[in-house]
């Protein structure tokens, strides 16, 4: 299979950052990771295009983030840790219904139905 | 890791940074955040090929171009955002440049009247230099004309001196100035207005310029 860009992924980023939070609070690395580990190694975007949909997320209210305690090496920078809010969770669950219905409209007129 | 590689993670990051509307607060903020991602991801770059150079091009290969993330972080600004950023623009550059006009406008001042006193104990001491009878009319007493000169002489003096050392050594220049401006008050009327002017502004900005100066 080939691989799925950037591009591919503009407009769905934002939905899939908040299902990796879904698992648990994770700093911008670690979303990645989980990103690319669902996405099969398929994946492929690029890693600095997480941090604005981190904020467009944080401004709306859909995740918040806090400062970890100690930068652990890394000459004193340290990360932020976000979470899901419950509305990021309604936002999420509505995300899914939509993308169901995406997949099954666009699926039969391709004529390959999910 | 190399202090040379770590500059160079660094300006990836200020690239990224530099040209996005936000306040100094949430840049400082996503400066830091951005900075451990970078190095995040060079330490696991450099766990795999054991190569500083191979793992910084990995880094930035992988973090994409700082211009098209610019621009993606101007756009994630919110309105207030862009509002903090007109904030800080006004506060850091605008006031900035009036709060270092007082300091050269006091500074002008202080010299002004220096050039002034210069001339006052020239005047004094060349009729002092007359015959009694040949001195001109003038509206002050013979007798106090020595004083005037010694007054005039010693603010002379102060002054060049705060002066100097005003532009010098600005952290000492700074106590001087306030003795200097104390002086001032006790000889109106330029003296005692601009004493008042120095205590008001120049007093407080020459704190600000020094205590600025140690923070950079």
């Amino acid at each position: 299979m080939s691989e799925i860009a950037g591009d591919k992924l503009r407009g769905h980023l934002e939905a899939m950052i908040l299902a990796a939070l879904e698992r648990g609070e994770a700093h911008g690395l670690e979303i990645l990771r989980i990103l690319e580990e669902s996405g099969c190694g398929l994946l492929k975007l690029k890693e600095g295009s997480l941090y604005p949909a981190l904020y467009r997320l944080e401004a709306s209210g859909q995740i918040k983030a806090v400062w970890e305690d100690k930068p652990h090496g890394r000459r004193g920078a340290r990360r932020r840790i976000y979470c899901l809010t419950p509305k990021g969770q309604r936002i999420l669950s509505q995300g899914r219904s939509e993308w169901q219905q995406f997949v099954r409209i666009v699926g039969g007129i391709l004529g390959a139905p999910a | 890791m190399n202090d040379a590689t770590f500059a160079q993670l660094q300006e990836v990051v200020e690239r990224c940074l530099q040209p996005v509307h936000v306040s100094a607060v949430r840049k400082a903020s996503r400066r830091e955040e951005l900075l451990a991602h970078v190095l995040g991801v060079f330490e696991v770059e450099y766990g795999k090929y054991g190569d500083e150079s191979r793992a910084l091009k990995e880094t930035l290969r992988r973090f994409g171009d700082p211009a098209a993330l610019s621009d993606e972080l101007q756009a994630s600004t919110t309105a207030a955002g862009y509002v903090g950023w007109l904030r800080d623009h006004f506060i850091f550059t605008v006031m900035g440049y009036r709060m270092l006009n007082h300091n050269r406008l006091y500074n002008i001042f202080v010299a002004t009247l220096a050039v002034y006193c210069l001339c006052s104990v020239s005047f004094v001491l060349f009729l002092l230099g007359m015959p009694h009878d040949a001195r001109p009319h003038i509206l002050v007493p013979q007798w106090s004309l020595p004083f005037l000169a010694v007054i005039n002489g010693f603010y002379l003096l102060a002054m060049t001196v705060t002066l100097t050392v005003r532009l010098t050594k600005p952290k000492i220049g700074n106590r001087i100035t306030t003795v200097m401006n104390w002086l001032f008050l006790i000889a109106p009327p330029f003296g005692t207005a601009l004493g008042a002017y120095g205590l008001w502004k120049a007093d407080q900005e020459q704190g600000a310029a020094v205590a600025s100066s140690r923070t950079a």
